[in-house]
């Protein structure tokens, strides 16, 4: 059993490597082509730059996606820079809603493949 | 159609997801990824008709 702190951080900062480390490949690259496949689709389609208000505008919604986002690891940290200077007409873009909630759903989806990989690692699952 | 295009996009992503760490055999992961989009597709399209139709 490998520590299982290390697996949970390194499986959420670079998504699917966290099962590669415990051996599980293919389980690995599948999550991890999934949900790069996912983050690279919400960058083209302008989701990094979502919500687009100041933080006191709409807390609720801006703390819902800064928590799904960062689930991306690396990729949300990557989706923080991207997003500093954006198009004027970003929000208008056809794609630009269906962007967010990509990034968004790629990082819980992320978050879910911590999980399967810390069970993994503590026996909880084979 | 982009917005389909989307839509079937991001229920296979999820599907494959959720089937990768479904507990069981192959067999039994394929089938619970496969109804697990079958069941976004659906919802969804069954919504927007639904949602067609409200005046509102």
């Amino acid at each position: 059993m490998k520590n299982t702190i290390f697996i949970a951080i390194i499986s959420w900062l670079l998504p699917g490597f966290g099962h590669i480390q415990l051996g599980r490949w293919r389980r690995g690259i599948i999550i991890g082509v999934v949900i790069w496949t996912m983050f690279l689709i919400a960058v083209i389609s302008g989701g990094m730059y979502y919500p687009g208000f100041s933080f006191k505008d709409g807390w609720l919604l801006y703390l819902l996606n800064a928590f799904a986002r960062m689930g991306n690891g690396l990729g949300g940290l990557l989706s923080l820079v991207l997003a500093i200077d954006p198009p004027k007409d970003v929000a208008a873009w056809t794609v630009f809603e269906y962007g967010g909630r990509f990034l968004e759903v790629s990082g819980l989806l992320n978050l879910l493949a911590v999980i399967d990989a810390v069970d993994i690692n503590v026996g909880r699952k084979k | 159609m982009i917005s389909f295009l989307y839509l079937i996009g991001f229920a296979a992503f999820v599907a494959i997801v959720f089937g990768v760490i479904h507990n069981g055999e192959l067999k039994d992961k394929a089938l619970y990824g496969g109804k697990v989009f079958l069941q976004f597709v659906g919802i969804s399209l069954i919504l927007a008709w639904i949602l067609y139709f409200l005046p509102f």
